[in-house]
């Protein structure tokens, strides 16, 4: 028995935990959204027929994979302040640095998203008058984005974690709430173990939906007489032995 | 001579025209400076051994690969090799405008098809109407319907590519090409990918094409259609036009190329 485990008052502060998991969820999903936006442009520029563009992309991507988040935030908030620059709210230097990370990542999914695409599309798009612009909206995106659906969902899971590095500056976030509760009642067993199961459980949920998209990005790609016999799932996974 | 064309027909005037056209890969040249005319109506047919540079040849005529050096003339326009630009490619734009204008008119048949895998066999054919023709999507819908139905893929116009077979597939791309009215249609080896038992048909909307009077450059590997439908044959080697003529000259070709390469593929036909 361990002594004095008692989770009454992380039942007590539910609505601090809530409010903290409603700011992730929101600077999650905006992040990824920038994210989204950064990756085309990057994995653009790196496709440029201008070399300057494509170095430029090149050496943006390089720099952006290299930096850590918790540099990064660091030296967004404190660092531009401090050297008389421009002092950011925690909540847009968050989404900031996640986006700007995120986007080297995204753009390397994208990278391998285009190089899957057989190069025969883009000709038969072209030949048939579509501009450069008309083939990338109507041919080329969409069907790059179908091959990086899954890596796209392992960004949206990596970027949900890392929210909780921005308690560092005063976001309220989920941990940040976790840890102001944790202290203040000096129980941080509970409300970290609390911390942990919330995030496992949202990561999941993510995952779940996440393999509905992908299902559905993939349903023209599926024999319908070839659909394979219901199986027993549980989020979403396949139960062993079940095939 | 088919009948039937625009005033601009112009006595048997050449619709394409390649005036020393090169294509270039760093140093090895794959399409030697190359002239070449194809008049109004007329179909040709281009055979050659792999490698030789029918499918470059093909690829140039609407700049998919951009010839190296040389000047193609299309229905009176003169087309020339892009500069590229390579710091502001933006400064490119005009001359880009003006090929995919210029692709607009010429359909092209892929030996791997390249129907669009995300669309409905409808919506492949329908796309190229509504951002080249400007139809609205209604519009289009109906006249990709009638396109489908030409090519007798009418009742599969809601498949998409993945549940087609590859003479399905090949008759939606050649629906997508014919519903923009090309002035002219290139084929590649669009048979070459197909099940044998699926080549007929392919080779039978390509010859009632050519009896409508379309204007066609088809690179084959198909000898009896060559023999059959072309107005004329052309044979390359090494990158470059060896022999041409009537199909009636490649019963007696001049060149040992040309001879060595035709019994080669009637053996293998045996």
């Amino acid at each position: 028995m361990i002594a004095g485990v008692d989770f009454t008052p992380v039942w007590e502060q539910r609505g601090a935990l809530l409010s903290g998991i409603g700011t992730m969820a929101l600077i999650s999903v905006v992040s990824f959204a920038l994210s989204i936006v950064g990756g085309l442009i990057l994995a653009g520029m790196r496709r440029s027929r201008s070399v300057p563009i494509r170095v430029a992309g090149f050496v943006l991507i390089q720099v952006m994979r290299g930096i850590a988040l918790y540099v990064l935030l660091l030296w967004l908030f404190f660092g531009l302040a401090a050297a008389g620059g421009f002092q950011f709210n925690p909540v847009p230097a968050g989404i900031l640095a996640l986006s700007l990370l995120n986007s080297a990542y995204m753009a390397e999914v994208f990278r391998a998203g285009y190089d899957a695409v057989p190069p025969g599309q883009k000709e038969a798009a072209l030949a048939l008058g579509l501009s450069r612009w008309t083939w990338f909206r109507t041919v080329h995106l969409p069907q790059v984005v179908q091959v990086s659906l899954p890596a796209m969902g392992n960004v949206f899971v990596d970027i949900v974690k890392d929210t909780s590095v921005l308690s560092v500056v005063g976001v309220t976030e989920l941990m940040r709430e976790s840890q102001r509760w944790a202290q203040f009642y000096d129980l941080p067993f509970e409300f970290y173990t609390a911390a942990a199961a919330i995030y496992l459980a949202i990561v999941l949920v993510v995952t779940v939906a996440w393999r509905r998209l992908e299902r559905y990005s993939r349903r023209h790609l599926v024999h319908a007489e070839a659909t394979p016999p219901r199986r027993r799932l549980l989020f979403g996974f396949a139960l062993p032995g079940t095939r | 001579m088919p009948a039937g064309h625009d005033q601009d027909t112009a006595a048997g005037g050449p619709l394409l025209e390649l005036r020393g056209v090169t294509k270039r890969f760093g140093d090895t040249t794959v399409l030697h400076p190359t002239d070449l005319q194809v008049r109004r109506g007329e179909v040709v047919c281009v055979i050659g051994p792999s490698g030789s540079g029918k499918s470059t040849l093909l690829r140039c005529v609407n700049f998919i690969a951009p010839p190296s050096d040389g000047v193609i003339v299309f229905d009176g326009e003169e087309y020339r090799p892009p500069t590229p630009h390579r710091l502001l490619p933006i400064l490119g734009a005009r001359e880009e405008r003006r090929l995919t204008a210029l692709r607009s008119e010429i359909g092209m048949v892929f030996q791997q098809f390249n129907v669009f895998p995300h669309l409905t066999a409808r919506q492949n054919v329908a796309l190229g109407l509504r951002k080249t023709r400007g139809l609205s999507r209604a519009q289009a819908d109906e006249r990709a319907q009638a396109e489908l139905e030409k090519v007798g893929m009418g009742a599969k116009a809601d498949a998409y590519p993945e549940r087609l077979s590859g003479g399905q597939k090949q008759r939606v791309a050649i629906a997508r090409a014919l519903a923009l009215d090309p002035k002219l249609m290139l084929f590649d080896e669009a048979t070459s990918a197909l099940d044998p038992e699926l080549v007929a048909g392919i080779l039978a909307i390509m010859r009632q094409l050519a009896q409508d009077g379309m204007t066609m450059l088809v690179v084959t590997h198909e000898m009896r259609f060559a023999m059959e439908v072309a107005d004329r044959v052309i044979f390359m080697d090494h990158g470059r036009i060896v022999e041409q003529g009537p199909p009636a000259h490649f019963r007696e070709p001049e060149s040992e190329r040309t001879r060595a390469f035709l019994s080669s593929i009637l053996q293998e036909a045996v």
